[in-house]
């Protein structure tokens, strides 16, 4: 797995985590401003990193249990 | 600007032309006839109307006002991205249908009375099924008809929803009406009519049906004009109601399951336009003006980025003749142009900072926590995040990275470039610029897009998505792509199709054929019989029978509307 596709994209995956790292540590030096309807929920420090990072593994996990459910041969018309 | 010019004649022209000239003159017609309409639509100022006496009855055949200028604005802007994108194309019934399907969204949207916009319906309904047609292979042929059927059911209900409302004492006028009241005579019928087009949950399937079938250029059609002509249609009647509110958070969530496990990325990018149209609905919904401008101001960001990933994908069918995730992969080094393109597609429709779809959907989230909807806003946050995984990173990952797929592959046409660069500066220019947006809004914008929070906060929502995505990719975990058939509610309206044509051709055909062959044989002789008796020549047999129809075919249509009224 060593081609020159592999090594570009575990780079990029590189200067994910790190602009992930940046974005996060952001939580902790300005003032957030934050919405009275949510603040209790929203104001947790690491709220949006927290919810986009769970919120795609509960889409992607449901989503396995949808294609169980669903999927069928191609042409499934057809017939 | 050209003063007095109604705006859809300019289509209706160019199409006749279009399907009798050939080559280079066709090309410039077609460029031609959304220039001549947007100039014609420039020489119209708030407030002009256009009208016409049809039998006695006096058609106002376009009313502009601030909502429904800014939809024949955008139209035309797609119409002429469009047209470029298929000035290659020597489908003479595509590019004629297509004007013509873009000549009757500007009419239904610039129409004065609900008999106009009725009118415009039926034709975006015929005109786009031919669009589905002229692809004119096995697929398409029984989409199109599939298509078609919905498009009509919506026309009905909309006739028989105008019918009531018109009996009960309801006026036709346009700008008499206001926001309709849902509990008010037939007005069900019209927001039925309205969501078959818009795509709500259940009404959806025939998006998903379509859009993968049509050619390449058709779904770049297809896909801008009738669900946002049904999204202008709910915003001018139906602002404010509530109902709006949980249809349209159904339909930004339950898209983008089906679009993880979807392999054909034209399939992915049908269940994504359901996706964004349902933030749309919810903004109407909600119905403040803030929730209005951000609904409004999102469709007119959602025709021009979905439409640069349609053309996209287009132009992957286009060049490799498929767009399953299966057979793609690795176009980026044989398609550098289109892959840059469709990343601004992908990012404006994630809303990343400083590209459309920040500038917009942001509103309608705002004004979901401004009334106090907090379970709305943490589900439109979710779907967000979902929006990123299927038409932020799927659509692109699979076309153009993943593993190299080895296909032939070039960069398209130099046309099809051109729209989707065009496309794509609008994208770019509306996020940096969208001040000159809001200025066309319907209502005064007290909103700024570009704040501290919004932007961390939104960059942090999408790159930890990013990230999750990453993870599971390479656990494992994320589903990979498989050449399967993912059942929707379709299935329902298909089987159940199937399930009609056999109880009609077996039990009712059975049936019906005893009862002529006993009973039925006698009647029609005893007819001849007397038909003979009248003077024999044709035009006077249908002089006494036409007027007799008529009267049954009106008769029915009273008994109907007073059933449904009742």
């Amino acid at each position: 797995m060593s081609d020159p596709a592999h090594s570009s994209a575990s780079r990029i995956h590189w200067w994910l985590v790190i602009a992930c790292a940046i974005v996060f540590a952001a939580d902790f030096f300005y003032h957030r401003h934050l919405e009275p309807a949510v603040e209790q929920i929203e104001g947790i420090p690491g709220f949006y990193p927290i919810y986009g990072f769970l919120g795609i593994v509960l889409l992607v996990m449901l989503s396995r249990g949808l294609r169980a459910a669903v999927s069928r041969k191609e042409g499934y018309y057809d017939d | 600007m050209i003063e007095g010019l109604y705006p859809v004649l300019p289509f209706i022209v160019g199409a006749i032309l279009c399907s009798i000239v050939g080559g280079m003159p066709r090309k410039l017609i077609a460029l031609a006839t959304p220039v001549v309409g947007l100039l014609g639509l420039l020489g119209l100022p708030d407030g002009a109307s256009f009208t016409i006496s049809f039998f006695g009855f006096e058609l106002i055949l376009a009313q502009v006002d601030r909502l429904s200028f800014l939809f024949a604005l955008l139209f035309h802007i797609a119409g002429l991205i469009g047209v470029i994108y298929a000035l290659h194309v020597k489908n003479r019934l595509e590019i004629g249908s297509a004007l013509l399907y873009v000549g009757s969204a500007i009419g239904t949207v610039l129409a004065g009375d609900l008999v106009t916009l009725f009118v415009g319906w039926e034709l975006l309904a015929l005109t786009s099924a031919f669009i589905v047609w002229s692809r004119n292979d096995d697929r398409s042929r029984a989409t199109g008809s599939r298509y078609l059927i919905f498009q009509v059911l919506s026309g009905l209900s909309l006739l028989v929803g105008i019918l009531i409302h018109h009996q009960a004492g309801g006026s036709l006028t346009i700008a008499e009406l206001g926001v309709l009241d849902l509990s008010s005579p037939g007005v069900p019928w019209i927001l039925l009519a309205f969501g078959i087009k818009a795509g709500f949950p259940l009404l959806h399937s025939w998006i998903i049906d379509t859009y993968p079938a049509a050619s390449a250029t058709g779904t770049v059609f297809l896909s801008a004009f009738t669900t946002k002509t049904a999204v202008y249609a709910l915003a001018r009647f139906f602002p404010g109601t509530e109902e709006l509110i949980l249809i349209g958070a159904a339909m930004t969530i339950f898209p983008i399951f089906y679009a993880v496990i979807e392999n054909d990325l034209r399939k992915v990018l049908s269940y994504s336009m359901i996706n964004q149209i349902g933030f749309m609905v919810v903004g109407i919904g909600i119905g403040t003006e803030l929730a209005i401008n951000g609904a409004i101001s999102h469709a007119f960001n959602d025709v021009l980025f979905k439409g640069l990933l349609f053309m996209s994908m287009g132009a992957v069918l286009h060049v490799t003749g498929t767009t399953r995730g299966t057979d793609l992969g690795g176009l980026w080094k044989k398609m550098p142009i289109t892959t840059v393109l469709c990343l601004v597609g992908a990012a404006s429709i994630s809303a990343v900072p400083l590209f459309s779809g920040f500038v917009s959907k942001s509103m309608v989230m705002a004004a979901a926590l401004q009334e106090g909807h907090s379970w709305l806003w943490f589900l439109l946050l979710f779907a967000s995040a979902g929006v990123l995984e299927h038409a932020g990173i799927k659509i692109p990952y699979f076309a153009f990275f993943a593993h190299d797929s080895k296909l032939e592959a070039k960069e398209p046409p130099v046309n099809m470039l051109l729209a989707m660069t065009i496309g794509a500066g609008l994208c770019i220019f509306i996020g940096c610029r969208p001040d000159l947006l809001y200025n066309l809004l319907p209502y005064p914008v007290d909103y700024l897009p570009y704040t501290t929070t919004h932007v961390l906060t939104q960059l942090q929502l999408l790159l930890f998505a990013s990230l999750s995505v990453v993870v599971l990719m390479k656990s494992g975990i994320y589903p990979p792509e498989l050449v399967r058939e993912n059942l929707d509610f379709d299935v329902v309206y298909r089987k159940g199709g199937r399930l009609l044509g056999w109880i009609v051709e077996n039990p009712i055909a059975r049936g019906m054929t005893a009862l002529s062959q006993t009973v039925l044989d006698q009647v029609p002789a005893k007819i001849r019989q007397l038909v003979q008796k009248i003077p024999s020549s044709t035009t006077v047999q249908w002089q006494m029978v036409l007027p007799g129809l008529m009267l049954l075919l009106a008769l029915l249509v009273f008994l109907l509307a007073n059933l449904f009224s009742g």
